[in-house]
């Protein structure tokens, strides 16, 4: 990582896009990095388009606005690539990190794939059922920038997790980080 | 120790660690997830205040008041609407000389309904007698909260102390805080003092009819507390220093690149941050700039304020918030203040997002003004997304 | 630093610290034989100077204020407003 790193989360209410971008900032800072993380609010609720930032630094960080130009975009849920545009601002050399199965998107960004509703399914977190996915994400994110260390990322987990949930989502940050796919830049 | 929390976390965690005894409160966004929080610790055994959750924000500070003139050290929260309907008790707390806190996560005032930030509730309040700090992180949110408990029961003062932080902007932004430790802040908030104790077994009263001489010197007397407040608000800031690393309170409020500037921005609140960020680049680009951040507006230091920006060719206040009708609150406060060309600009009303890029644009469109004309007069400024958006067609009365 | 300037707004209420209102009477209340006892006097007056001691309503002239609400309440019109002399 360079100096500082600009993530945005696009998601649904309900997927836990908010916590996601939390429990990011909370692996950051045990890596003595600073680090915020914010949702944008307004007329959230269960289906909703969410979005949520998280900057990561080596220096203290001083915005306190929502990410525009992001490094890297992490989606949640793949319909958000047809309904909205969550690659807006994304910087030329920006990463995309993506929840998909099967053939990856043509979205013209370096792209990282990684089945994380698969995962979700797979180690039954589903709650009421919608499966669990954005822990699972961190991992592929991980995977994509190298920052925090998965270590970091697991020890946040059980911080924000007690108990079988916390084991499960750390389970779930090994598998997604093991299973994430890079796609290079398509250039048309 | 430091841990990633909201602002609201850090507010919750400042009212245990100061320990409180009564909490009166009522939910309203963005505050909420201070009295979740506060319910949270209680039941899980961390925290003994009572927390009596009320029906309205009014009854909110009574039972707050009716706490600390009994003797308990009290604290409340609330925002917006919440703090409109408290309004008559705020001055009653402020005319009964009790001390505690409030904490105010801002937010804007309908009608029409609006949830996002704005200080226009918080700065309303600025008549009432109150000691007045307001954060520019969650950071900042539990120091003023913590030092606001010493400042609000020392004898000088003796007066309620409301501490103001960006809604959602701070509320609701988890970042890295420093705690200090449990032994630390118990050294730091000496046993309750405050002015009397009203206790059923004694015949004393308070709030009973003043004749109007009595009356007017009580006042007189908020007056002089208020401004007497000055010098324990930097003994206080200085001790707390101590006990936290990274604390810069020796001030009331505080300048950034401001020695050599011969321009300087003044803000208050979360944006000074990205205020900050927009000076170090306009410095780059040779403009000489710096800024100050109001940190206190009651007291309000003309002393502080005067050699801090008297000697500046101009001065651009930024306020996130209105007197309607005649500009930002800041703006007029700093023109009572200064005797040097001042330009306010109102902007970020009702959750308007303003960041690094609009402040380097107001302040170099500023600097090129105030070079070669008298600049002054309020613009209210909306950043270039904004002025996109559709309005609807006003419909004419009938 | 000196901290004349801190006043506060307590005080020590204490009887008649606000003068005897029994001065401003200019009419006053006084209780025949024809009273029954029943406290109606007792339950309206403003001031609770006036109630039943023993089975007949005994008013309390230092405080009472003459303002007749007594007498008018009373349901066998026992009191009578006699002016001052």
């Amino acid at each position: 990582m360079e100096s500082s790193l600009e993530i945005r989360f696009h998601g649904r209410g309900g997927q836990g896009v908010v916590t996601a971008a939390n429990v990011l900032a909370e692996a950051a800072s045990l890596e003595n990095m600073f680090s915020s993380a914010f949702p944008i609010y307004g007329a959230e609720r269960r289906g909703a388009e969410i979005e949520s930032y998280c900057r990561i630094s080596r220096t203290q960080i001083r915005e306190t606005s929502p990410i525009e130009e992001p490094d890297v975009v992490v989606i949640l849920d793949p319909t958000l690539l047809k309904i909205s545009n969550p690659l807006r601002g994304l910087r030329k050399d920006g990463k995309v990190v993506i929840n998909w199965k099967g053939a990856s998107p043509s979205v013209g960004f370096k792209t990282y794939t990684v089945d994380a509703t698969g995962i979700a399914l797979e180690l039954k977190l589903v709650k009421s059922g919608w499966p669990l996915v954005n822990i699972v994400m961190l991992g592929a994110l991980v995977k994509a920038t190298g920052v925090p260390s998965l270590e970091s990322l697991k020890m946040a987990i059980g911080q924000e997790f007690s108990g079988n949930l916390g084991e499960l989502n750390k389970r779930a940050v090994e598998l997604s980080f093991e299973r994430t796919f890079e796609v290079e830049q398509i250039v048309a | 120790m430091m841990k990633v929390m909201s602002g609201n976390e850090a507010v919750a965690l400042a009212v245990k660690l100061a320990r409180v005894g009564v909490v009166g409160i009522y939910p309203i966004t963005p505050q909420t997830t201070i009295i979740e929080e506060l319910a949270e610790m209680r039941a899980r055994g961390e925290l003994s205040a009572d927390i009596v959750r009320v029906e309205s924000e009014h009854s909110a500070m009574a039972v707050t008041l009716g706490a600390a003139v009994s003797g308990v050290r009290s604290f409340t929260a609330t925002s917006s609407q919440g703090l409109l309907y408290m309004h008559e008790m705020v001055w009653w707390t402020s005319g009964s000389r009790a001390p505690l806190v409030m904490v105010v996560a801002t937010r804007a005032v309908g009608a029409p309904w609006n949830i996002w930030n704005e200080n226009t509730d918080f700065m309303s309040e600025r008549d009432s007698g109150w000691i007045m700090a307001f954060a520019s992180t969650p950071q900042e949110a539990l120091d003023l909260t913590l030092q606001a408990f010493r400042i609000s029961e020392d004898p000088r003062v003796f007066l309620p102390v409301m501490v103001g932080m960006d809604g959602f902007i701070l509320s609701h932004t988890k970042t890295n805080v420093f705690i200090p430790s449990q032994e630390d802040v118990d050294n730091f908030i000496p046993p309750r003092r405050q002015p009397y104790v009203i206790d059923p077994e004694t015949k004393e009263s308070m709030g009973n009819i003043f004749p109007p001489i009595y009356y007017m010197k009580l006042r007189q007397s908020i007056h002089e507390a208020i401004t007497n407040s000055e010098e324990v608000i930097k003994e206080v800031g200085r001790e707390y220093n101590k006990i936290s690393p990274l604390g810069d309170y020796g001030t009331l409020n505080v300048s950034y690149k401001l020695d050599d500037a011969d321009y300087a921005v003044v803000t208050m609140g979360a944006w000074s941050l990205d205020a900050m960020e927009a000076v170090d680049k306009l410095r780059e680009n040779g403009l000489n700039v710096g800024l100050y951040r109001v940190r206190y507006i009651r007291p309000w230091s003309e002393k502080e304020i005067r050699e801090n920006l008297g000697d500046k060719r101009a001065i651009l206040v930024v306020d996130r918030a209105t007197s309607l009708g005649r500009g930002g609150p800041l703006y007029l406060e700093l023109k009572s203040t200064l005797n040097i060309p001042i330009k306010g600009v109102v902007t970020g009303l009702g959750g308007v997002s303003v960041g690094k890029r609009d402040f380097y644009s107001l302040i170099s469109r500023f600097v090129e003004e105030a070079r070669y004309s008298e600049v002054g007069g309020v613009e209210w400024y909306y950043p270039g997304e904004v002025k996109e958006v559709e309005l609807g067609t006003p419909r004419t009365a009938h | 630093m000196s901290l004349e300037y801190q006043v506060f707004p307590v005080s020590t209420p204490a009887e008649g610290a606000g003068g005897k209102t029994g001065n401003w009477r200019t009419v006053r209340p006084v209780v025949t034989d024809r009273c029954i006892g029943c406290n109606a006097c007792f339950l309206w007056c403003p001031e609770g100077t006036i109630g039943v001691v023993g089975r007949k309503a005994k008013v309390y002239y230092e405080y009472c204020k003459g303002c007749g609400v007594c007498a008018n309440v009373c349901p066998v019109k026992a009191i009578e407003m006699v002016m001052e002399q």
